[in-house]
């Protein structure tokens, strides 16, 4: 346990300032787009301008402009705006490229690795600190709305966001999974990250497609992304239950093969 | 605890092949407790991935590593509580300072750090010099402390890949004294070179590897036996070259005062036939593992 501890605290130090500049970034986003939308006058040029989006579009980003749920709604999508999404899944994708394949290229895991310790340690704290990331930076989100909801009494269901962050939270740790199990498989960290990027950009084109498209509609719960709606979430259209438990299925296997990989390979 | 016994490493039968190109081919080794051991090998023959294969880092394509009679694969936590190890081509986290990164690595290997500070005293690092990130040290600093990341847990086999390299003569000179110091202690040491004179120095044995095969095993004092030596004499008088053609000697120049040539093994029947006139001159240096490292590779 002291060696994984050691380990874990060393990419915590590491990543000290990546982590603490997100979650700030994290809670900021989330209350200011309660402030942006809500008590300043912006809200009044988003609401005209929802309106005027076409049809597809707003069912794309998931807000009815002019609706008695646009503030809910408004809420959500700060949880899965793009701006948000890279930056959850910024250290998804670069911190098992950097920790393990990063590793391998630099051959530092020659001298940590012919000390008395077992290799699954370091996928296993890999994920630890991606688990520890994640909770900060959804749990600063979550306060943002809530610090939102205090100072703008938005009058919102404050549970449902809780339920919103959790599901984004497993959702991605997934996403981080598979990037420890994509990056045990390369040598280098440059290819492990272009891989995991080129496959999470894949699956976000692939919602996309079938979000915007009404004949590939029932290819929805085939998507990726659709384990992570908030505003479905937040208005009871999806079951977080199910999500969670897709995720958390997603977690193990990816986790599972990670392990393994790791495990097996040369160094 | 290591239970007493005579081969610290049993190598059998060790293959690996990267695809289809070759790193090693059916090498057999055993190395003894407390011995001194040296590996030679040019670039590519094959050195560092044997290292690699012992300390579990590759997977053998067949043949098996055992250390402390323990299969490498499948006990190496076990194994590497007691070995320390200097890679060839030193790796450390730059973004680490030296004391962090010395107490970081000893923190995986749960011993007491008893060799620590006497070996931060000896290669002379200041506290300043720990203070700083790694990434701010000389390539020379950066081999003196992953060599007392490998010795400082006091370790029973300290596994060593070309450890000289980046160091001035001074620490070469501080690394070979501990490393005899160790020796004294009964530690095995396998030591990885391509500076054939430190081997020469240091060694008990050395083994010589060639293209992915070991070619030879040799303690050091029967190498040097076989070792071709280069001799040059200048004569007071007019000389018959045919006095100096025996069995173990190659003449390369010669002219009436003035001979040059390679002997092999033993000297005496030469020397007496050089005795036979008067000499003005004679160079005899040192054997030099080289020239023998270099005859084994031709005779292969």
């Amino acid at each position: 346990m002291l060696k994984y501890f050691s380990h874990l605290k060393k990419i915590l130090l590491d990543q000290k300032y990546n982590l603490i500049i997100l979650t700030l970034f994290c809670f900021m986003f989330e209350l200011l787009f309660a402030w942006v939308f809500f008590e300043s006058k912006i809200s009044e040029v988003v609401v005209s301008f929802m309106k005027m989006l076409p049809p597809a579009f707003a069912a794309f980003i998931g807000i009815q402009g002019g609706t008695p749920q646009f503030a809910t709604q408004m809420l959500a999508f700060g949880y899965t705006h793009p701006i948000i999404i890279i930056s959850l899944a910024f250290l998804q994708i670069s911190i098992p490229a950097r920790y393990i394949a990063g590793e391998i290229e630099l051959k530092t895991f020659d001298i940590l690795l012919t000390k008395p310790v077992k290799r699954f340690i370091i996928p296993l704290s890999v994920f630890s600190f991606l688990m520890i990331s994640l909770g900060l930076q959804f749990a600063a989100m979550f306060l943002g709305t809530i610090a939102g909801d205090f100072y703008f009494d938005l009058q919102i269901n404050i549970a449902d966001y809780a339920k919103a962050a959790f599901v984004g939270f497993v959702f991605f740790l997934s996403m981080g999974s598979a990037g420890i199990a994509i990056s045990t498989f390369q040598i280098e960290k440059g290819k492990a990250l272009s891989k995991t990027i080129g496959l999470i950009v894949f699956l976000y084109f692939f919602d996309t497609i079938i979000k915007l498209s009404k004949s590939l509609e029932n290819l929805s719960s085939y998507s990726y992304f659709q384990l992570y709606q908030p505003g479905k979430i937040v208005q009871n259209q999806a079951d977080p239950g199910i999500c969670i438990l897709i995720s958390l299925f997603i977690i193990g296997v990816f986790f599972i093969i990670g392990i393994i990989q790791f495990n097996r390979r040369d160094l | 605890m290591i239970r007493k016994m005579d081969s610290i490493i049993k190598i059998n039968h060790l293959t690996k092949f990267y695809g289809r190109s070759r790193g090693i081919e059916d090498l057999n080794l055993s190395i003894n407790k407390g011995e001194i051991f040296g590996f030679l090998g040019p670039n590519g023959a094959g050195k560092s991935t044997t290292i690699r294969l012992m300390l579990n880092l590759l997977r053998p394509s067949s043949g098996v590593v055992k250390i402390f009679n323990k299969n490498v694969q499948k006990y190496y936590t076990q194994i590497f509580k007691h070995i320390g190890n200097v890679p060839g081509e030193l790796k450390l986290y730059e973004e680490l300072t030296g004391s962090y990164f010395l107490n970081y690595m000893n923190k995986f290997s749960l011993q007491e750090p008893k060799w620590q500070s006497q070996l931060i005293d000896a290669f002379h690092l200041s506290d300043a010099d720990l203070k700083k990130k790694i990434k701010h040290y000389s390539h020379g600093m950066k081999q003196k402390l992953g060599i007392i990341q490998a010795l400082q847990d006091d370790p029973e086999l300290i596994i060593m890949d070309e450890p000289s390299e980046g160091l001035d003569p001074m620490n070469k000179n501080i690394l070979y004294d501990y490393l005899e110091k160790f020796k004294a202690l009964g530690k095995t040491i396998f030591f990885s070179s391509h500076y054939l004179a430190e081997v020469e120095k240091i060694c008990d044995r050395v083994g010589l590897v060639k293209n992915g095969r070991l070619i030879t095993r040799e303690s050091i004092s029967s190498l040097k036996e076989k070792m071709v030596r280069r001799l040059e004499v200048i004569f007071a008088q007019p000389i018959f070259r045919e006095d100096f053609d025996l069995q173990n000697t190659d003449i390369l120049e010669h002219d009436s005062h003035r001979l040059v040539l390679n002997v092999r093994g033993n000297i005496n029947l030469l020397l007496k036939k050089i005795t036979e006139y008067e000499v003005k001159n004679l160079v005899f240096p040192e054997p030099s593992l080289e020239d023998t490292f270099m005859t084994f590779y031709e005779k292969e």
